[in-house]
């Protein structure tokens, strides 16, 4: 399908290859192209991996959380050792040709070293800067740096007059030998508390002295001969110690009703000797601002204790706030900041604009502070240069910059929000923690009207296409909000419903059983109520006029692509189309104008999750697929020293490592007494508290501080298991101890972070889970993980369109395939239709497909034959296929893809199959193609949705037939330019670049008529006198009567009668007998069985492009068992012991998985290879006679005994 | 700057203050106004929806004529703005058809808003203003001609335009932030469905009141005639919007006096404005 061009021969190709985008799309075909041997460089421009995902609250259709689906594959992303990461990063060039690229990279300085920062996060709290300052001009170089003075200044006064306050005071002290005698400290005490006399130096009386430290202020630079002491953190520098104080003061005094100025100074010195700008002066009626010096850089705001000071009073500029622009500017953020909670890699980045020392020179108290010296402001942006084979770009996309639809006053009213910001409204991590309020006023709204299609079918700013997302994901926020906020009442105002995925109509119907209104109606202008903030809609809905007061309007912005990427795109040869998406062809929807380069994602055209899911997998597909004989070329194996084998006798030695995880654990629990705590149980013999437990370097200590001190059993004390067990687990192997001796306590996650209020009790706690874990790991048994060899033939079951690029694919990435087809003939459904929109020829295409299959000398083809019996498990099935002469033969295979395509619907309406009139949109293809056919029809209607979305029939969405009407039709009226053409639909659903011929039919006189079966409905009357459709036409508002010649049926996509290959291969359908993915969202063509993946029409209604890539994607997933010499399973298996077996069938029903089975033995067993490990049936066997490695009564009693023990051990008031 | 100027039928009729302003004003900021010779109608009011022949030819004739001179040209008027653009427009496309030999496409077709509010411009009347209109609360009212539809007038910002916002603030006045600034006023439906008027002009004057303005700003001669006039019809007592053109204002902050003959010509009361210049009460030049 790609042949290759270039003329070095392959095997000097390079073996790696180039991610352009770390979003979903970019994360998925990493991990593909990982996982079957390549190395890859995902390069990202913002500092963290996600994309648009990471931003989203919940995904449609599931609802599930979008961060909790997401954050799995950052992790797997950011501890590949095959994936390079090459975060706030750009590509700059890319030259050479296909499987001899060099790209040149761009690395802008981050100004933080990864390799030492473990995302503690203790910088960006400690940073006291909120705002783009106006900098004050820099000397030029040589130049001394002259005093700012003030000219214009302004006294902010609070309610009452300011009331000194010593607490947490440092001790101010003058030293006699620096002191120059000039009396400024003299001056500038307002209590005083300085003796000075001219000629002599001075002396701060301590009784008198409030710690103010205008003393300290005041004394110039030069000399500075008043020191501070007794202050906690000076040690780090003086601004850290500023920042300590104002937190304990704050935390001291929190809950008082505090206004007035507590003189504590530590405004004036954080100005003065921290920011070297000096603007602000402490004076008897409150503080005195230098308002023409004042960088506005907001830190003094930041320490003051008692929220004195307001930015805008201390200046006499605009203060420009600092925008989280990952909460799309609804909150603020610092200079240095990690890009969101989740972020991968949890590095902070610093923004060179607004950080005050890398423009002045000042401050330095983050650097100050990270207690892993991993702050370098020496960073420059630098060039890298990497070789790959090929490239994948999938940037991602942008939303419409919603301004360009004034007329509903986004940026101008305040309750106007856009979809994307909502979705940070609805987020836990958000800027509201995830309460529906509205920006205005931070009020809960009742009514919110969503407003569908701006800047997407819109001819006007030349968004011309359907975003194909946005009516999905107006009803799921619809849907959330109501979920956060049962009182919100929200509306829909839309064109066409396009809800045409897998289960999505089904969603939209529990939608507006959960009150979501829809209006079918485009809203013309929404005008605020300046007093309010409330929003009024204009519409006109069933030919009457309304106005509606909404309290929020959110408008579903579409997705477009910013021209950055278009220039990039265009840098590196990518042909784009008039919106800057990339231009693929009809059967090679990867592949781009310059060889080598394949994209994904939404810069391919709009796309929602599953579909960028199941691009990305295709594109590591054709990426590799050109360099199968490099595979593996670029990867680096792990050497591991031998395990050490356990003895029965070994004593116990445990190691407790207690982490301060920076201060996220630490400034809650004392981590100290944890470890003495954990020194006195039975069988510790080492535990300590590092200060960073997951870095490199602590895993190198750990291993040392096994090998010294003998220890067979480790326990940490830190985060979740879920970040970094894996990381720790391979320390132990590294060490040469089975992984599974292995316990992790969570006391962060689920004790310091969520009682931070409680620093005693949460010590208490984390004692108690720490005992915990150290009972557990005593009851640890070393847990094997069998490996077995993977046979890396391929059998694809289906010879259509999927099935045949999926074999041609399959062989070009080296695997043997067996293709196995139902019928005499290959090229399934495809057979019947004629050309795409574009006007390419299908059936030119599925004999190209054939004949490459037939000359390929690693397909073996069985037509005419079925699979009759299968066997085995992930990397070794065997099955059976009944061959036509009546006898089978055995093939072994490593993995199964499922492409058993679906059927054109023929449902018993309007007198289909017995009237000639009347036909379906395949039929009416197949007579366009037939010169002459058509010659006697003047005129046609269409009936989209004929037999579809309906209960009696197919009750979902086919999703091609409107585009495929709209095809058809246009062919029609150009070739009958006089004829007459009305399609009668309920709704439209042209999604993406399908909206531009829908245009283009409209334009070209083709009607269009809304009809509903409910409320409208068409009444149709077809027999032997003709075809007769009266309708009332909404648009005119009258009734209308059709009497066309021929009367084209648009019916949809059936499954096919799978049972019993579902049944043998264990593959669940849905109700539409549709073939059901591991995951709606991110495992599209995956089976939820391991090793049996699926493409095309088998998995839902599609078109051809879309079968192609989905074939594609599913050879990736397949290549990533295929191309091992073989797997490990996991050790946390479940076993059945036979003896205790009863055969009830209790686990058998119980496995979600479908793993348990009744052997030739008759007992139940489970195949390791398949198991799971969720412990289902262990819980549920009646016998007991299942259990689940590392999860043994043993286990689970040692945890609730060291529970209760502890529990004791603190009631009698000591330790154990 | 020397520009061809283009006062239009409405300048010269009811809104003849305005095109008093407009003069006055830019003698003041050194632009030199040369009225296009033997100017006719634009067409605006019938010819443009009674036959498109002569509701092209009459403002094609006005643009061949400031081809002449050969300078930009200025228009104070919206409806006279939005003729003259679609005549330019119509020569460009199709200059046969409507007999036109040569045409230097250079000529730009400047409406006032635009040229007072660059920057430069903005910076000299402030420079020039004597009394600002401190505390002057205004909703700055653009109406549909001057902008709509962009394709035609070459609007930047067609829904939420911020000249005359610009404008006014740099004579010290504040404009309000509303909703209504380019609703239609009716424009010359004022005449045949007055109920239809009454009520449109309704919606932005409640619209106006209800953001604080005190006032109302605008650039278009029948906007401040249908705003000023149909608020009269109002039965319901309530505070009712003087509607001043921008270059009336401007004319009052350069010289710092606000005329009692130019009071008079308002039928909504200028007291707010007039509160302001209280010490002028000789006659100044109109």
């Amino acid at each position: 399908m790609n042949p290759n061009t270039t003329t070095l021969p392959a095997d000097t190709h390079t073996g790696a290859i180039l991610i352009v985008g770390g979003g979903i799309s970019g994360m998925q075909s990493a991990l593909d192209l990982a996982n079957s041997g390549f190395k890859v460089h995902l390069v990202e421009r913002s500092p963290a991996i996600g994309g648009k995902m990471a931003q989203l609250d919940k995904t449609f259709p599931t609802n599930d959380c979008s961060m909790c689906i997401v954050s799995p594959k950052l992790v797997e992303v950011g501890r590949h050792k095959n994936i390079e990461l090459l975060t706030h990063s750009e590509l700059k060039a890319l030259d050479g040709r296909e499987g001899n690229f060099t790209a040149t990279l761009v690395q802008h300085a981050r100004y933080v070293d990864t390799a030492r920062c473990n995302g503690c996060g203790l910088c960006e709290i400690t940073c006291p800067v909120t705002c783009t300052s106006w900098f004050p001009e820099q000397p030029a170089p040589g130049e001394k740096k002259k005093k700012l003075k003030s000219v214009e200044k302004r006294i902010i006064t609070g309610p009452g007059q300011p009331k000194p306050e010593s607490v947490h005071p440092w001790t101010f002290a003058v030293d006699e030998a620096a002191c120059q005698k000039c009396g400024s400290c003299y001056k500038a005490c307002l209590h005083k508390a300085v003796i000075w006399e001219k000629g002599s130096t001075a002396k701060i009386i301590p009784e008198k002295c409030t710690a103010c430290g205008a003393c300290f202020v005041a004394c110039p630079e030069k000399f500075s001969a008043v020191s501070a002491s007794d202050a906690p953190e000076m040690e780090k520098s003086l601004g850290a110690a500023i920042v300590a104080r104002s937190n304990a003061i704050k935390g001291q005094i929190a809950g008082q009703d505090q206004h007035d100025c507590i003189r504590c100074g530590l405004c004036a010195m954080m100005c003065e000797k921290v920011m070297h700008i000096g603007a602000l002066k402490m004076v008897e009626e409150g503080i005195e601002a230098g308002i023409d010096i004042c960088q506005v850089c907001g830190a003094c705001v930041s320490v003051c204790p008692v929220n004195f000071l307001e930015i805008s009073r201390l200046t006499n500029k605009m203060p420009r706030p600092l925008l989280n622009t990952f909460n799309e500017a609804l909150n603020t953020r610092k200079p240095i900041n990690i890009f969101f909670p989740q972020a991968v890699p949890r590095v902070p980045v610093i923004d060179a604009g607004s950080c005050v020392m890398l423009n002045t020179g000042a401050c330095g108290i983050c650097s100050s502070v990270c207690g892993l010296e991993a702050i370098d402001y020496s960073h420059t942006e630098s060039e890298l240069q990497i070789a790959v084979g090929s490239v994948i770009f999938s940037p991602g996309f942008e939303v419409f910059d919603a301004k360009k639809r004034g007329e509903f006053g986004y940026g101008l009213y305040k309750n106007v929000v856009t979809s994307i910001e909502f979705e940070r409204l609805l987020s836990a991590s958000g800027p509201t923690s995830g309460k529906v309020l509205r920006p205005g006023d931070g009020s809960h709204p009742k009514k919110i009207a969503w407003i569908q299609c701006v800047g997407s079918r819109d001819h006007s700013c030349n968004r011309d296409y359907c975003s194909s997302v946005c009516c999905m994901y107006a009803t799921k926020e619809a849907f959330i909000a109501r979920e956060h906020d049962a009182s919100i009442e929200p509306t829909i105002f839309y064109i066409d419903m396009r809800s045409f995925g897998k289960n999505f109509d089904a969603y939209v119907t529990r939608a507006k059983e959960k009150n979501v209104r829809y209006v079918r109606a485009m809203v013309s202008r929404v005008f605020e109520d300046p007093q309010t903030g409330n929003l009024e809609l204009r519409y006109v809905s069933e030919g009457k006029k309304l106005t509606e007061t909404f309290d929020m309007v959110v408008l579903s912005v579409g997705i477009q692509i910013p021209e950055k990427t278009k220039e990039l795109a265009n840098l590196i040869g990518i042909a784009t189309d008039g919106y800057g998406f990339a231009r693929t062809g009809s059967f090679t929807p990867l592949v781009t104008s310059r060889p080598g380069v394949f994209v994904s994602g939404a810069f391919n055209g709009p796309k929602d999750i599953p579909e960028t899911v199941i691009e990305a997998s295709a594109a590591a597909q054709a990426a590799s697929a050109g360099l199968s004989t490099v595979r593996g070329s670029r990867i680096t194996e792990e050497i591991l020293p031998d395990e050490k084998p356990p003895s029965a006798d070994d004593e116990l030695r445990i190691g407790v490592f207690v982490c301060h995880c920076g201060a996220n654990i630490a400034s809650v629990v004392e981590v100290d007494k944890v470890a003495a705590y954990a020194r006195g149980l039975p069988g510790v013999v080492y535990a300590d508290h590092p200060l960073y437990t997951c870095s490199q370097d602590s895993q190198e200590a750990i291993r040392k501080i096994i090998e010294e001190n003998n220890l067979n059993r480790v326990v940490i004390a830190a985060c979740s298991p879920s970040t970094h067990e894996p990381l720790f687990m391979s320390t132990l192997r590294q060490a040469g101890i089975n992984k599974y001796f292995f316990d992790m306590a969570n006391i962060r996650d689920q004790c310091s972070w969520v009682h931070p209020t409680e620093p005693g009790l949460a010590t208490e706690k984390s004692k108690r889970l720490m005992r915990m874990a150290v009972s557990n790991a005593s009851q640890a048994r070393p847990l094997t993980e069998l490996e077995f060899a993977v046979n890396s033939s391929l059998l694809v079951i289906g010879g259509g369109i999927a099935g045949m690029t999926a074999a041609i694919e399959a062989a070009r990435q080296g695997f043997g395939v067996y293709l196995v087809e139902q019928q005499g003939s290959l090229g399934g459904q495809a057979q019947s239709l004629r050309w795409t929109r574009d006007g390419e020829d299908i059936g030119r295409y599925v004999q190209d497909l054939i004949q490459q299959v037939l000359h390929s000398e690693t397909i073996k083809i069985f037509t005419n034959s079925m699979v009759i019996d299968q066997k085995g498990f992930i990397g070794s099935f065997e099955s059976e296929i009944m061959t036509p002469s009546g006898g089978t033969r055995k093939i072994r295979h490593g993995a199964i893809l499922v492409a058993t395509g679906a059927e054109e619907s023929r449902p018993d309406l309007y007198g289909l199959d017995s009237l000639d009139a009347v036909v379906t949109q395949t039929d009416f293809e197949m007579m366009l193609s037939a010169t002459g056919s058509t010659d006697a029809v003047n005129s046609i209607a269409m009936l989209q949705c004929a037999g579809s979305r309906d209960p009696d029939h197919l009750d979902y969405c086919s999703r091609v037939c409107c585009n495929q009407a709209v095809k058809n039709a246009i062919r029609f009226k150009e070739m009958h330019p006089g004829g007459r053409v009305d399609i009668l639909y309920r709704d439209m659903r042209c999604y993406g670049t399908g909206e531009l011929y829908y245009r283009k039919a409209r334009l070209s006189g083709i009607n269009f008529i809304r009809f509903d079966p409910q409320e409208n409905p068409a009444d149709i009357r077809a027999d032997d006198q003709g075809i007769e459709i009266r309708v009332i036409d909404p648009s005119i508002g009258r009734a209308v009567t059709i009497l066309p010649d021929l009367l084209v049926l648009s019916t949809g996509i059936k499954s096919r009668d799978t049972e019993e290959l579902a049944s043998m291969l264990r593959i669940p359908r849905n109700s539409a007998g549709f073939f059901i993915e591991a995951h709606a969202k991110l495992r599209p063509v995956d089976l939820p069985s391991e090793g049996l993946y699926m493409a095309g029409t088998a998995h839902a209604p599609k078109d051809i492009s879309e079968t192609i890539a989905q074939a594609q994607a599913a050879v990736a997933r397949a290549t990533t068992v295929l191309s091992k010499k073989s797997l490990k399973l996991s050790g946390v298996v479940s076993t059945v012991d036979p003896a205790h077996c009863a055969v009830c069938l209790t686990c058998v029903r119980a496995c979600p998985y479908g793993v348990p089975f009744i052997n030739d033995q008759h007992t139940a067993e489970i195949n390791p290879a398949l198991c799971q490990g969720c412990g289902i049936c262990v819980a549920e066997c009646p016998a007991k006679a299942i259990t689940l490695g590392r999860y043994l009564d043993s286990n689970i009693v040692a945890k609730l005994t060291a529970y209760t023990e502890h529990e004791t051990a603190s009631a009698e008031g000591g330790q154990v | 700057m020397k520009l061809s100027y283009y006062p239009g039928c409405s300048l010269h009729g009811t809104a003849l203050d305005y095109d008093h302003s407009v003069q006055e004003i830019c003698k003041k900021l050194d632009i030199e106004l040369v009225q296009i010779p033997d100017w006719n109608c634009c067409g605006a009011s019938s010819a443009h929806m009674t036959d498109h022949e002569i509701g092209m030819r009459l403002p094609i004739r006005n643009l061949m004529l400031a081809q002449e001179a050969g300078n930009d040209i200025l228009v104070p008027c919206a409806a006279c703005f939005q003729r003259l653009c679609a005549a330019d427009k119509a020569i460009r496309q199709d200059p046969e058809h409507w007999d036109v030999k040569e045409y230097n496409r250079d000529m730009k077709i400047i409406h006032i808003s635009t040229l007072l509010s660059g920057a430069d411009l903005l910076k000299n009347i402030t420079a020039l203003t004597r009394r600002p209109l401190t505390d002057l609360t205004v909703a700055c009212y653009y109406g549909c001609l001057s902008l709509r539809h962009p394709k035609i007038t070459g609007a930047v910002n067609h829904e939420r335009p911020e000249t005359l916002e610009n404008i006014v603030r740099a004579i010290g006045a504040n404009p309000v932030s509303w909703s209504h600034k380019t609703e239609c006023c009716s424009g010359s439906l004022t005449m045949a469905r007055p109920d239809i008027a009454r009520k449109l002009v309704g919606d932005i004057t409640a619209a106006a009141i209800r953001a604080g303005a005190s006032a109302m700003v605008t650039d278009c001669p029948m906007c401040q005639a249908n705003v000023e006039s149909r608020q009269l019809d109002n039965t319901e007592k309530g505070p009712l919007l003087p509607v001043f053109f921008a270059s009336e204002l401007i004319a009052a902050a350069f010289s710092g006096q606000y005329p009692k003959k130019q009071q008079k010509l308002h039928l909504v009361s200028p007291d707010i404005v007039t509160d302001i210049f209280q010490y002028s009460s000789t006659e100044g030049t109109a």
